[in-house]
């Protein structure tokens, strides 16, 4: 998704707000998320390879 | 148990939406600040997750420590409990770390300074990442071909994780301690506005049932890891047993003179 398409749902008053504060909340909050659903693909993937891992030591032994 | 471990995801993601709805369009605009402290919310919640994360990795890490020589199948869990809620509170130890940076930018006018607050945290982020680097580099070699935490690995981390939870309480309280650029503790000191006061209360708990949902996978995957390793060593004592087992068929060598 576009950062800028992302960053209308992030209240913004040109009377009080800059420019820079409003891309750093933005940033902030796509940061925040970005990284902790990269730890939870990392955790998914993991998974997924010791399943496999399990499947062919099951095999092996019988 | 089933049933809840269905329910939870979406629970989670409801409240995390219902939390940032309130953060965005519940709270008011800060008088001084403008809308760049809504990034107040999940800076706060971030911190309090990492400070739960960080309390299960003492308490799985004591376990450990307690139970390793007694009880090895409850030591192994606390070990997976410390494992999995260390990396969930490094996680959310670098996210505060980064929005508090993003956030100091447009209100202090710099990136970063080196006050009590900030110095503290960032030796409590390097503890816990010498942790983790601790667990991953100090491990030895399996039958399997993999490499595991040996339990000597796991003891060090163990000690290493409970001397790191020091300073938990010291970056907690590092702004009252000494004076720092640092805004002053909201949380347990009465100075949290009250209107702004659900739009806290609702991330922290969202937040807290994320980091339980993220730190439950993660468990489960270092609990298969481990039994895996568990099952090849016990495959690869297998041929020696049987020799043992051939030569001397009726007598043990623990019976003999």
């Amino acid at each position: 998704m576009h950062l800028l398409q992302l960053a209308s749902i992030f209240p913004w008053d040109p009377q009080t707000d800059s420019a820079m504060a409003h891309r750093h909340l933005v940033l902030g909050y796509a940061f925040a998320w970005t990284t902790q659903l990269l730890y939870l693909v990392s955790i998914l993937w993991r998974q997924r390879a010791q399943n496999k891992t399990a499947a062919a030591a099951e095999a092996d032994r019988s | 148990m089933k049933l809840f471990r269905w329910l939870w995801p979406p629970l989670t993601l409801a409240l995390l939406a219902y939390a940032f709805r309130v953060a965005m369009y519940g709270a008011p605009t800060e008088a001084t600040m403008g809308n760049i402290q809504r990034m107040f919310y999940v800076h706060i919640a971030a911190w309090s997750s990492m400070g739960l994360c960080f309390l299960a990795n003492l308490i799985g890490s004591i376990g450990y420590l307690a139970w390793r020589n007694t009880r090895p199948q409850l030591a192994l869990k606390s070990d997976a409990l410390a494992l999995a809620t260390a990396e969930m509170g490094v996680v959310f130890c670098t996210i505060g770390l980064v929005t508090g940076s993003l956030w100091a930018r447009p209100v202090w006018g710099i990136w970063w300074t080196w006050d009590a607050r900030l110095t503290t945290t960032t030796v409590l982020w390097l503890i816990y990442i010498s942790y983790l680097l601790l667990r991953n580099f100090a491990c030895e070699p399996q039958p399997s071909g993999r490499h595991s935490s040996s339990s000597q690995s796991r003891t060090l981390s163990a000690v290493l994780a409970i001397f790191g939870f020091i300073d938990i309480p010291i970056v907690y309280m590092s702004t009252q301690w000494w004076r720092t650029q640092h805004p002053g503790r909201v949380i347990g000191s009465g100075n949290l506005d009250p209107s702004m006061a659900p739009a806290v209360w609702w991330n922290m708990l969202a937040w807290a049932c994320w980091a339980a949902f993220v730190v439950s996978l993660r468990y489960r995957v270092e609990r298969q890891k481990q039994r895996i390793e568990e099952i090849a060593i016990l495959r690869s004592l297998e041929p020696s047993l049987q020799s043992e087992q051939a030569s001397s068929p009726h007598t043990s060598p623990y019976t003999q003179a």
